[in-house]
């Protein structure tokens, strides 16, 4: 029997400069792993994607589970994650969510300009729930600790870790 | 006559090792081992290698930050815990120092004693001490070994999710083996195990570029499609490549055959381009569903031999991905679908059957690979519970069952898998008795069937068709039903 309340997922990529290389392919890796969980479960999800370096923009929105892929990636950049944040709100503000959303963040940890204490005032902070997901060998995701309790390391991901935030 | 010499490592340790003249050489290192023949010591073939900075720091990378055979308190992986390391460590031979002098060069671990034939492996053939390349196993040589080296299905899958869950591990940290291959992956299908080697020419994307392109047979058609364009304009080993050299290695485990060679001639002209296109930009799996030009001229068994879970893996690797790299199954996708596979085998009733397994498929009559006529057992399905749905209850997966099956905490929750992050304690174990299946429970503290009534530790369950029984332990506990 599937879940029938559609579930609103966002997945913010950190897409700076100091993803290049294996950071960025453990994501991709990752996120591969995620759809494919979700689909054994067939999961009822839509799925946006915010990507994020020195601006942020959405380039995925509401895209079903089934026809969900990555699009290509642009790495390059200053890691603002204030803006990824700005512009999550926005977005959630329009589409007026009141069902609890998912906000997976695939980071580094090396963020410009740590404003987490900023970000975390925000009301619409609190109606997600985010999961950090550090990735590249020099993961540094420490930082985000307050923010959530819900930590991912990449590296060491094994199967069924994105199937029980459902 | 070997004579003993001595290298100095990075960690500042003095390592002595057996000298002679003509060592083992392969295409980037020769190989000497150490006096109690517990470590090799490799050196460079090339000696401009060791004046290459990049060299150095690659070796660096790989012992320490990239490494998942040492624990992040270690200097391995980020994240990377004791328990995670140790598992690795079998699965890997990873290097374990850096020789500084007198040239550069690595020590790794030297391969167990399983991946090397003893003198019983062959009656005809001395083949005592040489390594177990797959290809003794997969190709015509196989006729030499002794049919017990041979291991039977159920070790070939066993087999194929090690190796799949090894370059799952390097994937996820974003690395790539970059020369997967019948020489790189070591196996011994008699205990189901395999050991990745030549770890030091991984890749990481972007930093340390390949060494190799691969070795034929295994190399990505997209690699080789474009190997006579200038530098620049080629495809490099990547993540992608691995994912096409895996199910390679695993279709010649499993059907000992290569799955793009098949009775299709490419170029009458000559072999060397025949087999480029063949394996390249022309590479057409031998059992495409609908194009079956390329189809041998025996398939005494097929992918659909092995399952649904395999069958669409295999067919999504080798015709929407074969030309497509990004629509290749991960390794991830992998280590799961051999997994739930090897839940669903059942045991051949002919003890002369060379497989001596098979996996269970609706309406099957008689066993795929010696033909003789199977009765139809009973087998578990499980259901998980649906989160706030109290009472209700979603499909879950098939376990086929044999006597002697033992039942892990991976078969009993929704939320563990069998990897190195399971605890690997045995619940059950299925008996038959007197032509009635059991299960006994081993370690499960709220055991009970479906009349309600509790099955102590050591006590009985009957496996009756139709029935179903739950272990109570957490939200994420199973219910079982009994179907035949």
């Amino acid at each position: 029997m599937e879940n029938h309340n559609k579930k609103k997922i966002y997945l913010l990529l950190d897409t700076s400069s100091s993803m290049i290389g294996e950071p960025i392919e453990a994501i991709k890796q990752s996120i591969k792993v995620m759809i494919a969980e979700w689909q054994e479960v067939k999961a009822n999800i839509e799925i946006s994607v915010i990507v994020y370096a020195t601006i942020a923009r959405e380039c995925v929105r509401n895209m079903p589970l089934q026809q969900f892929s990555l699009p290509h990636l642009i790495l390059g950049g200053l890691s603002f994650f204030e803006k990824a944040c700005h512009l999550l709100y926005q977005c959630l503000e329009k589409e007026k969510q009141t069902n609890e959303v998912l906000v997976f963040l695939f980071t580094d940890g090396n963020i410009t300009k740590n404003n987490i204490i900023n970000i975390q005032q925000n009301d619409i902070f609190k109606k997600v729930t985010w999961i950090v997901c550090g990735a590249g060998a020099e993961a540094d995701i420490s930082g985000f600790e307050k923010m959530t309790k819900h930590i991912l390391i990449l590296n060491t991901l094994t199967y069924g870790e994105f199937q029980r935030f459902l | 006559m070997e004579e003993i010499k001595t290298v100095i490592t990075k960690s500042g340790k003095k390592i002595s090792f057996l000298y002679r003249p003509d060592p083992p050489r392969g295409g980037m290192k020769h190989t000497y081992f150490t006096p109690d023949r517990a470590y090799v010591v490799q050196f460079f073939n090339h000696s401009e290698m060791e004046q290459n900075t990049l060299v150095q720091q690659r070796l660096e990378a790989i012992l320490g930050k990239y490494n998942p055979t040492r624990s992040q308190e270690e200097g391995g992986a980020k994240g990377n815990e004791k328990k995670w390391a140790n598992y690795f460590q079998k699965r890997f031979c990873w290097p374990v120092d850096i020789v500084v002098e007198p040239e550069l060069g690595i020590v790794c671990p030297a391969y167990p004693k399983n991946f090397f034939f003893d003198k019983n492996a062959s009656d005809l053939l001395n083949l005592n001490g040489k390594d177990k390349k797959s290809t003794w196993y997969t190709q015509k040589h196989r006729r030499y070994l002794n049919e017990s080296e041979l291991g039977d299905l159920k070790g070939l899958l066993e087999v194929s999710l090690m190796l799949a869950q090894s370059v799952r591990r390097m994937h996820q940290a974003g690395l790539a083996h970059s020369d997967l291959s019948c020489n790189n992956v070591l196996i011994d299908p008699k205990s189901g195990s395999c050991i990745i080697i030549d770890i030091d020419s991984l890749v990481v994307p972007g930093i340390y570029p390949p060494d190799v392109i691969g070795t034929m047979g295994y190399i990505a058609p997209e690699v080789l499609a474009c190997l006579s364009l200038p530098r620049g304009h080629r495809v490099a080993p990547s993540v992608y490549t691995d994912l096409h050299a895996l199910p390679v290695l695993m279709y010649e485990y499993l059907f000992c055959r290569h799955p793009l060679q098949g009775k299709k001639i490419y170029d009458n002209q000559s072999e060397r381009k025949n087999e480029f296109l063949q394996m390249g930009e022309k590479a057409l799996f031998v059992e495409h569903p609908v194009d079956d030009s390329n189809r041998p001229f025996e398939m005494p068994f097929t992918i659909k031999d092995m399952g649904q879970y395999l069958e669409q893996l295999f067919l999504r690797a080798f015709t929407e991905g074969l030309h497509c790299p990004q629509k290749r199954p991960t390794a991830m996708e992998w280590e799961r679908g051999l997994f739930l596979t090897l839940d669903l085998l059942q045991m051949c009733p002919n003890a002369k059957c060379k497989q001596k397994w098979f996996v269970a498929k609706k309406e099957q009559n008689h066993c795929p690979f010696c033909g003789v006529k199977i009765e139809r057992i009973p087998y578990l399905q499980s259901y998980r519970n649906i989160a706030q749905k109290q009472g209700q209850w979603t499909f879950f997966r098939e376990i086929h069952i044999f006597s002697g099956k033992i039942l892990y905490d991976w078969h009993f929750y929704d939320n563990v898998y069998c990897n190195e992050k399971a605890e690997a304690v045995e619940l059950a174990i299925i008996i038959k008795r007197n032509g009635t299946w059991f299960l006994q429970n081993k370690n499960i503290q709220g055991l009970y069937d479906g009349a309600g009534n509790f099955v102590p530790q050591h006590g009985f369950l009957e496996i009756k068709e139709n029935t179903f029984f739950r272990a109570h332990m957490n939200e994420h506990d199973l219910l079982f039903h009994v179907a035949i």
